[in-house]
């Protein structure tokens, strides 16, 4: 286990993330560009241009969430050994 | 000849090629291979045929994630919804997709993936009856989310038969004549479908969930690449991107911006439809074949992009159908995808590899059929054969037996279609979407309560139920075309979330919380 997982193991780290992550989906409602049919490079509505970026810079998003917020801990407590069996309620 | 196509020449009389179909063909034998193929990797288990093992690897897993959430409604649905509504499907549903998916990927995908890994779950039903301690639960759950992925199915069926229908118009004119000119000629949809049925069944029932996640990653790869080129070659053929969109914007400019055609509330409570990603059985049991947490890593990551890899070209082509002269003829929009391929994609044999990729998406359906049987196998004969009492030979027999009743009743289902496949996907999610709080409150609240649990299932059920009933069954059953459900606003999906949400909360702080050992069990 590597030195920034040992960390993630006794607290959750990068809990600012999710404020980006609000900021980010916040930026989803591009209510600025309703009416403007605007072409970028020629033949992409501004509307849809603007959205194709989000979906990229939504990569982006998740990969620096990857970095800096990951829980290491869920894959130990998957693999430990449960304490009890499944119960049946059926 | 293109250009004579374009300006209305009479096509019906010229011979039509045959090549584009035994290019289809040839993709249906190649998942008929990989069928062989999973068959040779199956280890003989019940654990094997429901969850691979746990072996599936973090590229693997990204292909056949995407592949599962993107079927007909991806591919034909968003091309038949542009051509109505234009560029704002991309806004409304594929983007909103891309943050929603991967976040509920992480809050809801891995958590479960590791209950399930810990906990040996094979079905959500499982999960759910163990975490609120109620058999009665899980009695109330399978029904509701069989109704709900049989819609999802039948989308992926009347998909895959309207396309075929356009893409091979005029190929057999004396077998299949019809009065217009519109499906002259063409493999109806009854047949079209009904291979579909057969290859899904072959290659699922020879390797379970790996075959299904084998057969996804393929189908990922060749529908990525095929919408790309498809919006490339139609783009060409009308003169380029620029042209095509300079066409639309002369000829209806609306179809460029969302003012008029979507509303910020409507726009805004899209949102919650992608939540039905937390929900759905076959997600759940993708999840479950993940060798290891970090598998998710990649994607969360790629699935944004390739979102948008598959949606963008889509929907501009679209948008397109809208500016092209003449104007197209289609029986439903469902058809608008096959018919600008057609008319639109000159070569032969790149047109047939761009009509399998398309296919390629419709059919990945696979994962919800696989889902069901799993769910009826674990959920239903297990639990009334008794513990232990069914080996694992008897499982698969009886989950083949219940992919092929769902089959049948699906493709019955879809001989019936709705005017939008769109349409009816949305509806879906939206009941999927109304589940969310229940698994959301499972992971991460002690005090929600197994009263709670029903209220919200059932709150959900009813308050979806009416509003499904006003929104597409009322107007399909007169005859009227549904126009947008929105209910003061807002899309139906908003209200069903809310509801849900009031009731889960509403009731678990006034009933009795948990058992100290299952609290134990899910939050220690």
């Amino acid at each position: 286990m590597s030195a920034s997982e040992g960390k993630s193991a006794s607290a959750p780290r990068g809990r600012w993330m999710w404020i980006v992550v609000a900021l980010f989906t916040l930026l989803h409602w591009d209510f600025w560009l309703w009416d403007d049919t605007t072409l970028w490079f020629g033949f992409l509505p501004a509307g849809l241009g603007y959205h194709a970026l989000y979906s990229l810079a939504a990569g982006g998003m998740w990969l620096l969430f990857m970095r800096v917020a990951w829980p290491a801990h869920i894959e130990e407590w998957a693999n430990a050994a449960p304490d009890d069996e499944p119960r049946t309620h059926a | 000849m293109l250009q004579a196509a374009a300006q209305g020449a009479p096509a019906a009389a010229a011979p039509v090629s045959h090549l584009p179909l035994f290019v289809i063909g040839a993709y249906l034998a190649v998942l008929v291979a990989l069928g062989l193929a999973s068959m040779r990797s199956f280890r003989g288990t019940s654990k094997d045929y429901f969850t691979a093992s746990h072996s599936v690897g973090p590229v693997l897993l990204l292909l056949s994630v995407f592949g599962t959430t993107m079927t007909a409604f991806a591919m034909v649905g968003s091309t038949a919804k542009s051509y109505e509504q234009g560029i704002g499907v991309y806004t409304l549903m594929a983007s909103s997709s891309g943050i929603v998916h991967s976040l509920v990927f992480f809050l809801v995908g891995i958590k479960l993936w590791a209950i399930g890994k810990r906990y040996g779950f094979v079905t959500q039903v499982q999960f759910f009856r163990d975490r609120f301690e109620s058999g009665g639960l899980g009695t109330l759950l399978f029904p509701i989310l069989v109704l709900l992925v049989i819609p999802y199915i039948v989308t992926g069926f009347i998909g895959a038969g309207s396309f075929v229908q356009g893409a091979t118009k005029g190929m057999f004119p004396d077998t299949f004549a019809t009065a217009s000119p519109a499906t002259n000629g063409a493999i109806p949809p009854w047949l079209s479908v009904l291979v579909v049925c057969v290859v899904v069944l072959f290659y699922i029932f020879q390797g379970g969930v790996r075959g299904a996640v084998w057969a996804n990653a393929f189908q990922t790869i060749l529908f990525l690449v095929a919408g790309v080129t498809a919006m490339w070659m139609i783009a060409s053929s009308l003169g380029g991107a620029d042209a095509a969109t300079a066409a639309v914007l002369a000829k209806k400019p609306e179809m460029l911006a969302r003012e008029g055609q979507i509303g910020h509330g409507e726009f805004l409570s899209y949102m919650l439809v992608p939540l039905s990603v937390g929900m759905f059985p076959h997600l759940f049991q993708n999840w479950l074949t993940a060798k290891d947490a970090k598998s998710f890593r990649t994607v969360l990551i790629f699935h944004p992009i390739f979102i948008l890899v598959v949606w963008m070209p889509c929907v501009l082509i679209g948008v397109w159908a809208t500016g092209v002269v003449p104007e197209l003829k289609v029986p439903t929009s469902n058809a608008v995808l096959s018919a600008m391929m057609t008319k639109y994609v000159g070569n032969l044999f790149v047109r047939g590899l761009v009509q399998a990729g398309t296919i390629a998406a419709i059919m990945s359906m696979d994962s919800q059929i696989m889902a069901l049987g799993t769910m009826f196998t674990e959920d239903v004969v297990v639990p009334l054969a008794g513990k232990g009492k069914l080996s694992d030979r008897g499982r698969v027999l009886w989950s083949r037996l219940f992919i092929l009743a769902i089959m049948a009743v699906s493709y019955w289902l879809a001989l019936y279609p709705p005017p939008n496949v769109f349409d009816l996907g949305v509806w879906c999610f939206s009941g999927f979407a109304g589940l969310f709080p229940l698994v959301v409150a499972a992971i991460y609240w002690k005090r929600v309560t197994t009263a709670g649990a029903f209220a919200s299932v059932l709150t959900m059920l009813g308050v979806w139920s009416v509003l499904f009933y006003r929104g597409l069954l009322q107007p399909a059953l007169a005859g009227q075309k549904p126009s947008e459900p929105l209910v003061l606003g807002l899309m139906p999906v908003a209200w069903v979330v809310l509801a849900a949400g009031v009731a889960l909360v509403g009731v678990s702080l006034a009933t009795r919380p948990p058992s100290a050992a299952t609290l134990k069990k899910y939050f220690a």
